[in-house]
């Protein structure tokens, strides 16, 4: 029970709508563009991985920055997510 | 080793724009600060990863936060690394927020929630990740590096772990650490100078906001 709830607290429409609220633009997000280009920064970047500790999602700034895309993210996450 | 602030107009809507309108600011202020050290128009280029690209013979780091945007720069061979940051202050929650991420347990043991505290943290760290990850071609996270206050006579970043034979574990880094009204301003100034031996005059440096 608690597994689903954390996938599904999780999944890439809860992630697209998240980094929409921390990036302030309600745009559409192309998934594989640098998310830099669309005003994420380090402080945002931090506040993402305290949020996802805080969901049970051990990942790292580094693990978050080195490639800050929704493609990436959403990989990184379902892969902490299933181990 | 000169600085250069410049503020951008604010009168733009969303992350993208602004993010567009921070960075052409920080290009304005690189370029303002290269040209006063080598006395010739400077341009700053972006790299894929968003770094500046300084010209040959010139090193340094941009940074931005609401509107502003400040550079440093110095001359190659007097500096091996060059980090500067600024971010906003934090509110408590933020601080909270981040925390757990940004800090070390010995950093939350220490300064415990203090928002001014983890705003300072957070940025020297950044500031010296501009600062070092270049001159050693590698990334690192933030907890490669702790502030610690103790019996020195200005806070310090310690590596906790060993990044490459002359970085190691337990080196001491002195960041400069300036509270302002609107935020915090850090910067990791590395001289290019073997450790042990005093810096020669010529090494002075000077911030101009």
């Amino acid at each position: 029970m608690t597994e689903m709830k954390t996938v599904d607290a999780t999944d890439f429409e809860w992630l697209e709508t998240r980094v929409s609220q921390l990036i302030e633009d309600e745009g559409p997000i192309d998934p594989a563009e640098s998310l830099i280009f669309y005003g994420l920064d380090s402080l945002r970047v931090m506040k993402f991985a305290g949020e996802l500790k805080e969901r049970g999602i051990i990942v790292s700034f580094e693990d978050l920055a080195k490639d800050p895309t929704l493609n990436a993210w959403s990989a990184l996450i379902d892969a902490k997510a299933a181990s | 080793m000169q600085s250069a602030g410049w503020k951008s107009n604010n009168d733009v809507e969303t992350g993208r724009e602004r993010r567009a309108a921070q960075h052409k600011a920080g290009r304005i202020a690189a370029a303002k600060v290269g040209a006063r050290l080598s006395g010739k128009p400077c341009n700053v280029a972006r790299g894929m990863d968003g770094a500046p690209i300084w010209p040959n013979g010139l090193r340094g780091s941009i940074s931005h936060c609401n509107g502003r945007s400040v550079a440093i720069a110095g001359h190659a061979g007097n500096w091996c690394g060059l980090g500067i940051d600024i971010e906003q202050h934090l509110s408590v929650e933020v601080a909270k927020d981040i925390a757990p991420v940004a800090l070390t347990p010995y950093e939350r043991a220490h300064f415990k929630g203090d928002p001014l505290w983890i705003a300072l943290i957070f940025s020297a760290k950044e500031s010296l990740f501009k600062a070092l990850s270049p001159l050693i071609d590698k990334r690192f996270d933030f907890d490669a590096a702790e502030l610690c206050v103790d019996a020195h006579p200005a806070p310090y970043l310690r590596l906790t772990r060993d990044l490459t034979p002359d970085w190691c574990a337990g080196r001491a880094i002195t960041p400069l650490l300036i509270p302002c009204k609107d935020g915090v301003l850090t910067a990791v100034t590395l001289p290019n100078y073997p450790r042990n031996v005093a810096p020669p005059s010529i090494y002075k440096s000077a911030i101009v906001m």
